[in-house]
């Protein structure tokens, strides 16, 4: 009966505060002509009224193979390696739903992207959380890592999934290969299925490489990687998102599909289908959405990082993906005295919407009870936004120096 | 009141569902009915009960195929949580009467069941037949989900668009089940809805509202398929509304070996391999009381008027 988290923030951000919103994992630029182009295309054929293959539009999951075969390195065949879904969150939805029964146990990396747990709850599963710390002197996302022997000891015989993101929210992280050699293997010795949510994977910084793990030796068999469209093109309202993997695994997650929504609306995968053939024509060209994405998102975020700096915030620079963690720390902002049980960065998130008008996300609430400390003073912006929001943004976090 | 929208009827239909449903609870199913409700049932742990509609003295009339009452009444237990109803009815094409709507809702009252009403097809019910709505009977509103659909209200079935309304208590809970789901239903299928809707509400009652128009196209369908009927002395069940009419296919006179597979299944194959027509066979809409599916094929008249016409043909040569 309590309303959703998200609902109070978007009622707060939005409609009271009128905030400047760096906080939620929306972009909120123009859409390039091309896509507005696809979905007049896509609405203009009659076959966009009608039920489309329950397992995904042909010329989409076509799309996708084609796209994805080369980076998977394996033929991926469309018909059985691939299913569709309402938004990559239906897709999580499914690969959580579709092998979790009563007490068995998932694997997160936290923090981590609370759908998760939700999902493990409607399953009476157990999530089991391993944390990522920051080492070295915290200014960069990739030296936050795993402790290894904390992550080995958190497999048992009950364990049956390993859900993990790559690009990392919030922390920006982009898991090496050696690091998922060595998580590919723990899954491999307790015969984990692995889910891989990579909705960011077109955001990828310089000297970053996206490494999928399923493309490792020996990973496919087990591994689900999942994708989105909304985060691929910026159009987070298309609502479309897929899972890739080997054809057993695959079958079950459409037996879940096949009882939620059954198809996804044809009109919005024939779009997608067309916004891949074009980017696959454009690859390597300037007119490459997904290169202009990666530069553009890592400019903004290079914005953020200055601002926050310029005041003694010190930013974890992010390997790729849409988010950044701010340490706030430097800053000696203080809340107890307001004695309001919660977290620290919650209360530093409701302060700065309140007095400043700018909406940030807290961190603390990624995480599970055990660690939710490590989530100390961070607090999480996104950089996928417009020209217009990342400025004012900027304005408004110089302005802080002498809060 | 409250609603929210889904990715289709379906997806609030599953919402509606395993919102309600724990391990060990009963739900009513009066069948034939939609295949995914046992379906979804059981995947929450829940127990489907089937009740079916009988066709009675006149199985020529979707209307006459009616429950028996002291059958639906036994039906229910203590752990009845939920019964679902479907008007206008797939596949019977059947249209619940405002009187059997109180008797549902009288005995889901004596128990404290909600009600989950599926009116997807309430937008195709014939010119001058009534809808009537289980929400309105008095003291229903209270528990009952309604659902709806934009795919079946304007011919749009690839937008995957739906709803359900009921009270902001229930609807809650059926919300919170899609944001697990699916989070939100796309941008642009809401909006396109939306206007459509808000199109039928200015057009309200004039010739070219949509809502006027479509029943016209259902019925004219429906008319082309039975005199198809009629000319090869196929027995149909008339339909008063939704997409759906049920053929007898006794008088072909076909006979197929029945212990591994069901009569009109087998029927649908052939006709399909011989005579290149697509039909649904009706027992699959049936878990306990497939003996009452007899020799029943399912057809769809929301068709354009040349595929119809040409089913037509083919149905008139299945005389010979």
């Amino acid at each position: 009966q309590r309303v959703p988290a998200k609902q109070w923030y978007q009622r707060r951000v939005r409609d009271e505060h009128k905030a400047t919103n760096i906080g939620q994992g929306f972009p909120d630029f123009a859409v390039p002509d091309f896509l507005q182009e696809e979905v007049k295309r896509a609405v203009a054929k009659p076959s966009a009224n009608w039920y489309t293959r329950a397992a995904g539009h042909p010329r989409l999951v076509k799309a996708l193979s084609d796209e994805f075969s080369p980076l998977f390195g394996r033929s991926i065949d469309p018909m059985t390696e691939v299913t569709t879904a309402v938004g990559a969150y239906e897709a999580i939805y499914a690969a959580i739903t579709a092998f979790i029964n009563p007490g068995d146990e998932a694997v997160v990396i936290e923090p981590h992207f609370d759908c998760y747990a939700g999902d493990m709850d409607m399953c009476g599963g157990k999530l089991i959380r391993v944390p990522l710390r920051p080492t070295g002197d915290g200014t960069l996302a990739k030296n936050w890592t795993l402790d290894r022997k904390e992550f080995e000891e958190a497999f048992n015989d009950r364990t049956k999934l390993l859900i993990t993101t790559t690009p990392h929210n919030p922390v920006g992280k982009m898991f090496t290969e050696e690091e998922l050699e060595f998580i590919g293997g723990v899954c491999a010795k307790h015969n984990v299925i692995i889910v891989t949510d990579e909705v960011y994977e077109r955001v990828v910084f310089q000297g970053s490489k996206h490494v999928r793990i399923a493309a490792l030796p020996g990973m496919w068999e087990r591994t689900i990687t999942v994708g989105s469209i909304g985060k691929s093109f910026s159009v987070t309202g298309w609502k479309v998102g897929w899972a890739i993997g080997p054809a057993p695994l695959i079958t079950q997650l459409q037996h879940v599909t096949s009882c939620t929504t059954f198809t996804a609306p044809t009109l919005l995968q024939e779009a997608s289908a067309g916004a891949f053939e074009r980017e696959a024509r454009v690859k390597g060209t300037p007119d490459s959405y997904f290169d202009w994405l990666s530069g553009k998102l890592e400019d903004n975020c290079r914005k953020l990082a200055d601002a926050f700096s310029h005041i003694g915030c010190v930013p974890v620079w992010p390997d790729g993906g849409y988010f950044m963690l701010v340490d706030t720390a430097p800053m000696g902002w203080d809340f107890s005295d307001e004695n309001t049980g919660r977290c620290y960065d919650v209360d530093c998130v409701k302060w700065l919407t309140r007095e400043f008008k700018l909406a940030t996300i807290p961190i603390s609430v990624f995480y599970g009870d055990r660690n939710r400390h490590l989530a100390a003073k961070y607090i999480r912006v996104c950089c996928a936004k417009s020209d217009a929001t990342i400025e004012k943004a900027c304005q408004i976090i110089r302005s802080l120096k002498k809060a | 009141p409250g609603s929210m929208t889904a990715v289709g009827a379906y997806e609030a239909l599953y919402n509606s569902l395993t919102a309600f449903i724990n391990p060990g609870d009963e739900v009513v199913l009066i069948e034939p009915h939609f295949d995914s409700y046992s379906v979804v049932v059981e995947v929450c742990g829940g127990k489907p009960v089937f009740v079916p509609l009988r066709p009675g003295d006149n199985p020529s009339d979707g209307n006459n195929w009616a429950l028996d009452k002291a059958e639906f009444e036994a039906a229910f237990s203590d752990k009845t949580k939920i019964c679902m109803v479907n008007t206008p009815h797939n596949p019977i094409g059947k249209l619940f009467t405002e009187e059997e709507m109180e008797f549902i809702a009288r005995t889901c009252e004596k128990h404290n069941a909600l009600i989950i009403s599926d009116e997807v097809y309430e937008r195709c019910v014939f010119p001058g037949e009534e809808h009537v709505r289980i929400a309105n009977i008095p003291g229903a509103w209270d528990r009952t989900i309604t659902i709806g659909s934009a795919g079946k209200s304007f011919s749009m079935t690839g937008y995957k668009l739906g709803w359900a309304v009921g009270p902001a208590e229930l609807i809650n809970r059926v919300q919170a089940m899609h944001q697990t789901v699916v989070y939100s239903a796309p941008t642009i299928t809401q909006d396109v809805v939306a206007r459509c809707i808000e199109r039928e509400v200015e057009l309200k009652g004039k010739e070219e509202a949509y809502y006027t128009q479509l029943p016209k196209v259902m019925q004219e369908g429906s008319e082309i398929l039975s005199e198809a009927a009629r000319d090869a002395g196929l027995p149909f069940v008339k339909p008063y509304g939704g997409y759906f009419m049920m053929l007898d296919t006794t008088p072909l006179g076909l006979e197929f070996d029945t212990t591994e597979e069901m009569y009109d299944v087998q029927c649908s194959k052939y006709l399909m391999e011989h005579h290149k027509l697509a039909t649904i066979p009706l027992s699959p809409f049936f878990n306990l009381n497939k003996n009452l599916s007899d020799k029943y094929v399912r057809l769809c008249f929301a068709k354009s008027t040349d595929t119809l016409k040409a089913g037509g043909d083919i149905i008139r040569e299945l005389k010979k």
